[in-house]
């Protein structure tokens, strides 16, 4: 095969669209593009601490057959034939599962992941397993060295922390080393480093897109997603994992179709905020930028409504829930020596102190829970989405603690808005929420995050969708070296 | 205790800022998340619920 017929490094900040046109109209090849995104993610991935494994004769062994099938005119969907790497909690059959944890850094799993293999029969190229946090954060984590890999390395500073638990899907697809990777999200770990690394990131309703083959963390919080360039780039793959799995218990038996035209007008939409995120809540440098783009947010047509978030302890309840369930799935390795393998000790002590929740703990955890739900349901019968600042601060430096820069940012503010738990709260209720980049604050990006209902995907893309015509932050790129 | 950086990183000297390892044991940081366990559980024991609130079992969003 000749030279590809474009710019190589046009390729790699390039949309799906931009690249599945240049793929159907055989500018470039499927082999050509694999390999273009394998050179970076072998020769870049390192640097940022964002690579777990390189799949490189897979990924160019199935590439003939795609670029058959496109010869052939033979289009399974906007994905066919573009690379995409996955965070390392995916099980693939041919390569180790190392869940980012040094104890599981040999293990191998007999399975690819479900949505492995439904983004295979898509035409997708699997490139690469991508770090993350050790076992997703499940004990906690106060290092953003907590990790196989050490700390996920900002692409815009690499001083600063990428953001977790899917470190390395914000990085590569930040840095132009993928154009789409999967992460998945217990609490805040699509969201997080999509806007820490400023791409877009998709947290999709619970139960939306299966888990087989995933890591689990949660059993009823954990959710697979994807972080991507554009919020349409998130609507292409999330049409092809989303669906029915009778292997999943979670599975809400419900699809996904990405179709931008059928999505609701703003006029007829209201949108929940409070202002006291945006002036208030985030770090004061970030206040003018996001003054900036809640006023775009406004420009859309929406009617705007002040709210508050139910008054419910949050962090308490979700934090008891996922360390009762983590504790469970990971009882026996908890109780083992494996465990101090792990890299961060808050981890391991976290994990091991879990042990001792009881299960009134965990059921009066799940009945706050219920009354979450349905004070959540009246919400969304005010409003159809909320919006607010992804994440309150700038990226971390990953040179101290997270847990001591965190302290250090309080007092927080009296007043309450939405932003301080709408992570939380979203998890905990199973709703989707999509971050866009939203500007930069000292040279780091920050992210909007949009939350609705569930299976209110299709809005919540909309709204990315139109920020992102009226912007032009998903375009901006780091120096990558 | 904060930790070292990756090792990749490291031989590239990409990731200088390798922290100073703090001395807290592991036992004072176990008891600590001990700590935290149970001063959960007092939080939740304090909330008062009404008895036919059901635990949001069959998760569905």
């Amino acid at each position: 095969m000749g030279k590809p017929d474009v710019d190589p490094s046009s390729l790699d900040f390039a949309t799906i669209a931009e690249l599945n046109a240049l793929l159907r109209s055989r500018q470039i090849s499927c082999k050509e593009l694999t390999q273009h995104f394998l050179d970076r993610l072998e020769n870049f991935g390192p640097h940022y601490n964002a690579l777990a494994t390189i799949i490189d004769k897979p990924a160019i062994q199935r590439a003939p057959d795609i670029d058959d099938d496109l010869k052939r005119e033979r289009f399974r969907s906007p994905i066919q034939g573009i690379p995409y790497a996955v965070k390392d909690l995916f099980s693939t059959r041919d390569c180790p599962t190392t869940w980012g944890a040094k104890p599981f850094e040999k293990q191998m799993i007999d399975e690819d992941a479900q949505v492995i293999v439904r983004l295979r029969r898509a035409g997708g190229v699997l490139i690469g397993k991508l770090a993350m946090i050790e076992l997703a954060g499940g004990g906690d984590y106060s290092s953003a060295a907590a990790s196989l890999q050490g700390p996920g390395l900002n692409p815009w500073n690499k001083n600063h922390w990428s953001g977790g638990s899917s470190s390395g899907s914000g990085i590569a697809v930040a840095a132009g080393l993928v154009p789409y990777a999967l992460g998945s999200e217990t609490s805040g770990s699509i969201i997080c480093p999509a806007a820490y690394c400023g791409v877009t990131g998709l947290r999709p309703t619970y139960g939306l897109v299966s888990r087989k083959g995933a890591m689990p963390l949660s059993w009823t919080c954990d959710k697979i997603g994807v972080l991507a360039h554009t919020a349409d780039d998130c609507g292409y793959v999330l049409e092809r994992i989303s669906g029915a799995d009778s292997e999943d218990r979670g599975s809400a038996r419900k699809s996904f179709y990405h179709n931008p035209q059928y999505a609701r007008p703003f006029r007829d939409l209201k949108v929940g905020f409070n202002p006291v995120d945006f002036e208030q809540w985030v770090d004061p440098p970030s206040r003018p930028v996001y003054a900036t783009a809640l006023n775009i947010t406004k420009s859309l047509g929406a009617e705007m409504i002040e709210l508050t978030l139910p008054d419910f302890r949050y962090e308490l309840i979700i934090s008891t829930i996922i360390e009762c369930e983590c504790a469970s799935i990971f009882e026996a390795f908890i109780r083992s020596d494996k465990i101090d393998a792990l890299a961060d000790p808050t981890q391991i002590n976290g994990l091991k102190a879990a042990l001792h929740h009881s299960a009134v703990d965990y059921l009066k955890a799940m009945r706050v829970r219920t009354q979450i739900q349905d004070a959540f349901r009246d919400l969304f019968v005010r409003v159809d989405v909320l919006v607010a600042p992804s994440m309150l601060n700038l990226p971390e430096v990953i040179s101290q603690p997270l847990d001591e820069q965190e302290k250090a940012r309080r007092p927080h503010p009296k007043q309450k808005g939405l932003a301080e738990s709408l992570i939380s709260s979203a998890n905990l209720c199973g709703l989707p929420g999509l971050s866009v980049p939203c500007g930069f604050v000292n040279g780091l990006p920050i992210g909007l995050q949009f939350v609705g209902p569930a299976f209110s995907e299709s809005t919540l893309l909309n709204f990315g969708r139109e920020f992102q015509k009226l912007t032009d932050f998903h375009k901006q790129h780091p120096t990558v070296s | 205790m904060f930790l070292a950086a990756g090792p990749i990183a490291a031989q590239q000297g990409l990731f200088t800022a390798v922290p100073e390892q703090k001395p807290v044991g592991a036992a004072s940081t176990l008891e600590k998340a001990t700590d935290q366990v149970a001063e959960s559980s007092r939080e939740l024991r304090a909330m008062d619920l009404p008895f036919n609130i059901e635990p949001a079992f069959a998760f569905r969003a």
